[in-house]
């Protein structure tokens, strides 16, 4: 074993990280979809849009709730799928108070405030959460997709995923990047492919080397600020050992070309759901997030109302503008579901039956941060699908959803945010 | 002055007991909580769990705050207290959420304050982007680094500035991408170039191979013909008849059995090893192969170059060439002059390239043409060891021997000869990317390009257009494109509504010496293309150089305007384009001073990055949305579109412009030392480049270590001494020595800050770029901190062009500058809010800044003032005459004038709007939170929104008279919007108006005079915008205070804290002593001891 294996694994022992690899007999199949173990893996999907939707269309009547109730008009075209989502009323984020972030905190519940010394704390989102344990076998632990300009988007700052200590995770706003990150073949040869990942090692062992130096003698705060960095180094030491365990096995083969790329809007939409799809299809990963844009989708539509504008609507021009986005992000998530269920397992279960998907925002409708608009599709973590449910009150914790879907998918967790339970009215 | 009462008081209080104010409800606001929520919050009916009873008044801990938040979201959603229960009256409601709502602002930050702690930072994206161009001196585009600031926070905060995995990775591309450049830029390598000719290759081996099949052929024909001869005797017939009934028709069978015709000679005597290898060479190859040889011989191309052929060795299937084997590993451009045959399908037009005897890495689609050859780039990476061998092969002309074989037999037995030729290559070149640079310079005479294009429209599509139309309703046949009446009515009506225009455009003498610049048809745009663009489709431009290398370039281009131009028409817009044919993002816009009679030459720098645009479009500065609708109006008085108004001669572009032409560059990172082993100078260069970039700091020998490792590995692999080094060199600026700005404090309390420390500090407070070597040498002499040197050191910087970073970055983020890009103004209603208007109305802000802090002049200038500082474009859209050019410069203003000072730009005012309509609710919440420092709460969540007046005919003020029903609403907006109205003369593009018009779909449209009377809430009145103006400027010390805090939290890179009240206030004395000097803000602060302390 050479110098820089050893002091890089004391590295991260001393750093205090218990790195659990996963074992290579888990690792040993599963690659590609003809691969597939006898049971079929969950997956789980959360899909955030920033402003909310338009509260008088897109909720199904209070009163209307059950098997039979009535498709709202914002859901129209998910009509041929009813049966396949459920929709829940009543859920809550109870420390937002944000008007315009729409999804800082959506998956995670946490207290900005929480912190005293601090102006702004995060938890970890229940997609880290999940990728935790479902990423384990996978290429990809988690992909995250994003749009540009998030904030122009109603969603806030930082990321709709966050990790372990709070911290925004970044994720790729460009589909023809994300397409790559995905499915582009190496085109280096395995020698060169090992020589590069024992370089990449040795960068890394290089830069420890200038953070011990910074870190000494730095007070509490700042040691903490540059534990973000030994942490980067370690996620990155975390993905060159998962590297190295898939180094001969090439990436999957994506079912479609690279995207066009200046794609924006809708169009920018679709191409990020068909690589959900082919994520998910491919095996690559088990957990995505993505966060959606609004402002470039209200212009695809040819919308001439800016998207802040949009989402404090009043009957006219900004509300039919707002319903105008409902009904496009239904008929983008109609196609979602429509690719989800005609792509087959190798059972002949279609991915949809495997997949989780969340789809909502933090926000419900304008500056409302109550009953946040949530819709639950997917066969992954064993809910009973084509129901409308209206919870009691206005602000059972959302994160009670996070845990049932976290659970339902089999990732064990106690609580997770503010949660005080699960939801059983999505099981019963 | 009840108004500064108001503010001051409760903040002299705090400074007297010199802690931080506490987050305390007054006692007498239990009368409202027993009033209307302590029947069902008490002891006994603790209804939803809570007790309002006996809750705590002093908002100290996360869960009392928390607890407050509930009460107040829950009376601000108007659920409490219940419907069927006692209502507070309205004031007494909103005087109470006032209240909580005020306190909950202080409570979030009392036990949010970081006690005057600064958490270590890493640089954020701009000073990151400044920190290379001052270190390497390449400007690299750093968008994909995530964007700062967020949470309400400057983008210098620590807290706020994170780092992950993603952007790590980032920093290491980044920083190997900036140590590229600065190698190509700085310490260019020799020049390394070959050229092969194709036919160098070609034309021996298919020579030779004829030469060879001719003397085959010829001595099979000798064999077959001695063999015939014996086969001739007459002794021999029954034999030959015999032969001939066991092989009906087979003429050749008798060659085979040549051995049973007695006298026949052995094929050995004419070469041949045995019968089967005599027909094999002589006949069966001379028919598959000859004609197809003699076709390639005879082809006149194959003089000057080699057709790619299939399956015939021997001809050329596949072009072979190397990289010579003493070039060192790196980057190389390989470049193929390239052609496709005219009468071959385009299936077949695509080159496969690849490693010899491997497989093929890529395959490029051949679009030039026998007449006009294209020349293919393809970049390659030769690694030690690896591959120097690379082919050119037709695509799918060898993805096996069988499909080779059988595509040539089809062709064949069709044509008689073989696959026609469909690729041909002139030449191969190779040349090393980053080898010594050459400085090209192109002018192109824009009239070649531009009367091809607009000649060949008019003549192809309108002019054609119209004759065929005409030919088709002569004589009912559908014409070319013309397939119907209706098509033929439209074409005959493009012609009527543009031909005139296009005619003027080409019958203008000047159309033959330069191209005029139109709106909408004709000819809206010229280009200059840096290698390899081309201006358009319709002429190929021949240029100097294939493609140009990353560097700075000089755009050049003659310009004129014509006589007739109005003043408002003589701006011309620059903008890069990626792709597409309407993609334009505004590089900038420059003021026509020039006339056609006596053009002007205009001067532009651009930086090129090796993925930055190359095509610069060159427009007149306008709206280009509304082109349609100018063109028609015009269309309708004259029958054309609006007469061009500028003219363009030649354009002209050079580079890459050397380092050595620019001041006081960066110095080189490799200097080579004399008479030194290539480690000891590879330790050298690494230690010395890891001190600059660590801005002073030397970094360790372990370190060290590492990077040499680093350095040795690449040098084992084969890269020669600067490529190797290239490797570590990128890793210094991803190491944390380098991201951030660390300050050591072991201990409890706070230190000193050394010299080096604040020499940083202070550098990217104002340059937001590290300390220069001046800042440097004060520092290792240790005087940096001595408060004479320090004060020179401010002086000095302020000065220097670097500051302008600190006016951009900081203004941007302290006036919330970001809601200028909100959205898209209506152009139509807003017609000349261009995007050239924008960008310079944000500029005024920043120029206005930056003339006020080096001029030292005074804060209060921003708030009303006699001057402005404006450009050419701007004075014409504040209807201020006299002022002409691109340079801002200092204007003096009217007497009457409602501009000088913010609340007079246009930028300002334009983010007071949505783009269509005026936002007076924005604008008084930015007068508060900018102007008066008085900063109303965050807008509460789940507020009941009002929208019954939303379709009504009402003027804007009275659409939002609705803020004052509510309670919930008017705690906020009693104070915000009457501030608002008094800015209702200004439109939504901050134009001087006097009237408001408002249009409803379906409703209708009505006009108001507007009023902007108004009073500040619970003081002054005003009468209109004059006299707010003079209100609000009469309170400098509110101004300065807000300054003061946004330049602390700016500066220290943390937010405004409780504990920095007394350095707030011995700042703002300072300034005040020197009349609100902005320069003085930043003195002051500078030499505090909390900017020097840790």
């Amino acid at each position: 074993m050479s110098r820089t294996d050893l002091s890089r694994r004391h590295f991260l022992r001393a750093a205090g990280t218990l790195i659990a690899l996963p074992a290579l007999s888990s690792l040993g199949f599963k690659a590609f979809a003809a691969e597939k173990p006898v049971s079929q893996p969950k997956r789980m999907v959360f899909l955030g849009f920033g402003y909310g939707v338009t509260n008088e269309t897109w909720f199904p009547s209070l009163k209307d709730t059950g098997a039979d109730y009535a498709l709202p008009a914002g859901l129209a075209p998910l009509a041929e799928h009813k049966k396949d989502f459920t929709i829940v009323q009543g859920l809550a984020n109870k420390f937002s108070d944000e008007a315009h972030w729409g999804s800082t905190f959506w998956l995670t519940g946490a207290n900005r405030y929480a912190q005293p010394g601090q102006s702004f704390h995060n938890g970890i989102s229940a997609d880290q959460v999940a990728a935790a344990k479902l990423g384990m076998d996978t290429r990809y632990g988690s992909i995250r997709l994003d749009c540009a300009n998030a904030s122009d988007s109603g969603h806030g700052p930082g990321s709709m995923a966050w990790d372990a200590r709070g911290k925004p995770l970044a994720g790729h706003e460009n589909p023809v990047a994300a397409y790559h990150r995905l499915f582009s073949d190496e085109t280096m040869p395995l020698a060169r492919r090992q020589a590069l990942l024992a370089q990449q090692r040795s960068v890394l062992d290089a830069v420890l080397e200038d953070a011990a130096r910074v870190r000494r003698g730095l007070s509490r705060a700042d040691t903490d600020k540059l534990e973000e960095y030994f942490q980067s180094v370690r996620d990155i030491e975390l993905r060159l050992s998962k590297d190295e365990q898939w180094l001969d096995r090439p990436k999957a083969k994506a079912p479609f070309p690279p995207p066009k790329p200046g794609l924006a809007g809708k169009d920018e939409i679709k191409v990020m759901y068909d690589l959900i799809v082919a994520a998910l299809q491919t095996d690559s990963t088990r957990v995505l997030t993505y966060r959606q844009p609004v402002s470039s989708l209200l212009a695809s539509l040819s919308v001439k109302v800016a998207s802040h504008d949009m989402s404090h609507y009043a009957p006219g021009e900004r509300m039919e503008a707002s319903q105008k986005r409902d009904l496009e992000q239904s008929r983008l998530l109609a196609g979602l579901f429509a690719k989800l269920k005609a792509t087959k397992e190798a059972d002949g279960s279609s991915l949809f039956d495997h997949t989780t998907i969340a789809y909502g925002s933090n926000i419900r409708t304008i500056h409302y941060l109550d009953n946040c608009p949530t819709l639950i599709a997917g066969g992954g973590a064993g809910i009973r699908l084509g129901r409308h449910i209206a919870l009691q009150g206005k602000s059972t914790p959302l994160c009670n959803l996070w845990l049932t879907l976290l659970r339902g998918s089999g990732v064990k967790v106690d609580s997770h945010g503010d949660s005080n339970g699960t939801l059983k009215e999505l099981t019963a | 002055m009840p108004l500064r009462r108001l503010i001051l008081l409760p903040f002299l209080a705090a400074l007297a007991f010199g802690a931080p104010p506490e987050a305390r409800i007054d006692e007498k606001h239990r009368a409202f909580l027993k009033e209307y929520c302590v029947e069902c919050h008490n002891a006994d009916k603790q209804k939803g769990k809570l007790r309002l009873d006996d809750i705590a008044l002093k908002l100290d801990t996360v869960q009392l705050a928390d607890r407050w938040q509930k009460i107040l979201n829950q009376v601000n959603s108007g659920e409490m207290p219940p419907d069927d229960s006692k209502q507070p009256a309205p004031v007494a409601k909103a005087d109470f959420l006032e209240m909580l709502s005020g306190t909950l602002v202080t409570a979030r930050k009392t036990i949010g304050d970081a006690h005057g702690r600064i958490t270590m930072r890493r640089l954020n994206r701009r000073e990151y982007k400044n920190t290379l161009r001052d270190l390497l001196g390449v400007d690299l585009p750093v968008n994909e680094l995530p964007a700062d600031g967020g949470a309400g926070a400057f983008d210098t905060v620590g807290a706020s500035l994170f780092m992950s995995s993603d952007q790590f990775e980032r920093y290491l591309a980044l920083g190997r991408q900036a140590i590229d450049e600065h190698f190509i830029r700085f310490a260019p390598t020799k020049a390394l170039t070959i050229r092969t000719e194709a036919e160098a290759y070609a034309n021996p081996r298919i020579t030779k191979s004829y030469a060879d099949r001719v003397d085959c052929h010829e001595r099979y024909v000798a064999w077959t013909k001695a063999v015939d001869e014996a086969a001739a005797r007459p002794e021999n017939s029954p034999i030959v008849a015999a032969l001939a009934a066991e092989k009906k028709g087979d003429a050749t069978y008798r060659y085979y059995q040549w051995q049973r015709i007695p006298g026949a000679p052995s094929p050995e005597k004419f070469g041949y090893l045995d019968a089967i290898h005599a027909d094999e060479q002589g006949r069966r190859n001379w028919v598959h192969y000859a004609p197809h040889q003699r076709a390639y011989l005879a082809n006149p191309a194959t003089k000057t170059g080699s057709f790619l052929t299939y399956e015939d060795v021997f001809a050329n299937p596949y072009q072979p060439f190397n990289v010579p084997g003493d070039w060192p590993a790196g980057r190389y451009h390989v470049r193929v002059r390239i052609a496709a045959t005219a009468d071959t399908p385009k299936s077949r037009h695509f080159v496969e390239f690849g490693p010899m005897h491997g497989a093929v890495a890529s395959t490029h689609a051949v679009t030039g043409t026998m007449e006009r050859p294209q020349v293919l780039e393809i970049p390659v990476t030769i690694t030690t060891g690896g591959s120097r061998g690379f082919f050119l092969r037709e695509r799918g002309s060898f993805d096996s021997n069988e499909r080779a074989h059988q595509i040539f037999g089809e062709a064949l037995r069709r044509n008689g000869v073989g696959p026609e030729f469909a690729l041909w290559i002139d030449w191969i070149e190779i040349t090393n990317v980053d080898g010594q640079r050459a400085n090209h310079k192109q002018r192109r005479e824009v009239e070649l390009h531009a009367n091809a294009m607009v000649g060949g429209t008019y003549k192809g599509y309108v002019k054609g257009g119209h004759e065929a139309a005409q030919a088709f309703l002569a004589t009912g046949k559908p014409q070319k494109d013309i397939p119907d009446a209706q098509a033929a009515k439209f074409r005959i009506k493009v012609f009527e509504e543009n031909g005139p225009s296009f005619r003027r455009y080409l019958e203008d003498p000047l159309t033959k010496t330069g191209a005029y610049l139109t709106i909408h048809n004709v000819h809206k745009e010229e280009a200059i293309t840096l290698p390899p663009d081309q201006p358009s489709g319709w002429l190929k431009t021949k240029h100097v150089t294939p493609t140009v290398l990353p560097g700075e370039y000089v755009l050049r281009l003659r310009i004129g305007a014509t006589p007739d131009a109005p003043k408002e028409r003589r701006y011309l817009a620059v903008g890069t384009r990626l792709s597409g044919e309407e993609d334009f993002t505004l590089l900038e816009t420059r003021e026509v001073t020039g006339t056609t009679t006596d053009p002007q030459v205009m001067e532009l720098r651009v930086n090129v990055t090796a993925d930055s645009p190359r095509t610069f479009i060159l427009r007149e500065k306008r709206e280009v949305k509304l082109d349609l609708e100018r063109y028609q109006a015009a269309r309708k008085e004259t029958g054309m579109g609006p007469p061009p108004a500028l003219w363009i001669d030649w354009v002209e572009w050079e580079g890459p412009l050397t380092a050595e032409g620019k001041a006081a560059g960066p110095t080189p990172v490799l200097t080579r030392g004399a008479g030194r082993t290539d480690e000891d100078q590879a330790r050298a260069c690494l230690a010395d480049f890891a001190r600059r970039a660590f801005r002073g700091r030397s970094a360790e020998q372990p370190f060290l270590d590492r990077l040499m490792g680093i350095y040795r590995a690449g040098r084992q692999s084969g890269l020669d001494h600067e490529r190797a080094l290239r490797e570590p060199l990128s890793v210094i600026l991803a190491s944390p020595g380098f991201l951030y700005l660390s300050e050591p404090n072991p201990g409890k309390g706070s230190r000193r800050l050394d010299d080096l420390e604040l020499a940083s500090r202070l550098s990217y407070f104002l340059w937001s770029a590290p300390p220069d070597a001046e800042l440097l040498r004060l520092a290792e002499k240790n005087t940096l901190h001595e408060p004479v040197i320090l004060g020179a050191q401010v002086d000095r910087l302020i000065a220097d062009p670097k500051s302008a970073a600190f006016v951009t970055g900081f203004t941007h983020q302290w006036l919330g500058m970001n809601r200028l890009d909100f959205f898209q103004f209506d152009t139509k209603l807003h017609k000349d809010f261009d995007d050239s208007t924008k960008a310079a109305a944000r500029d005024e802000v920043y120029q206005t800044i930056d003339h006020i802090l080096r001029q030292g002049d005074s804060l209060h200038h921003l708030l009303k003032s006699d001057y402005v500082v404006i450009n050419g474009l701007l004075a014409d859209y504040y209807g201020l005459s006299e002022v002409s050019g691109d340079a801002f410069r200092k204007v003096k203003l009217p007497k009457d004038s409602p501009r000088g000072g913010l609340l007079g730009m246009a930028a300002i005012l334009a983010m007071g709007s949505n783009g269509r309509d005026t936002s007076p609710v924005e604008r008084g919440a930015w007068i508060l939170r900018k102007l008066l420092h008085e900063p109303p709460p965050p807008a509460p969540p789940n507020v009941p929104q009002l929208n019954r007046l939303e379709d009504k005919l009402l003027s804007t003020r009275e659409r939002l008279s609705a803020h004052q029903e509510q309670p919930q609403c008017a705690q906020c907006h009693r104070k915000i919007d009457p501030l608002g109205f008094g800015l209702e003369n200004f439109n939504a593009t901050g134009k001087w108006r006097t009237t408001e018009t408002y249009e409803k779909r379906g409703v209708g449209r009505k006009t108001w005079p507007i009023s902007p009377a108004g009073a500040f809430y619970k003081g002054s009145s005003f009468k209109d915008y004059f006299e707010l103006r003079d209100q609000i400027a009469a309170h400098p010390e509110k101004f300065g205070r807000g300054f003061t805090e946004s330049l602390v939290e700016y500066g220290l890179g943390r937010p405004f804290g409780f504990l920095d009240e007394p350095l707030a206030t011995a700042i703002l004395t300072e300034a005040q002593a020197k009349d609100y000097q902005m320069a003085a803000f930043l003195r002051a602060l500078i030499l505090s001891e909390t900017f020097q302390t840790k």
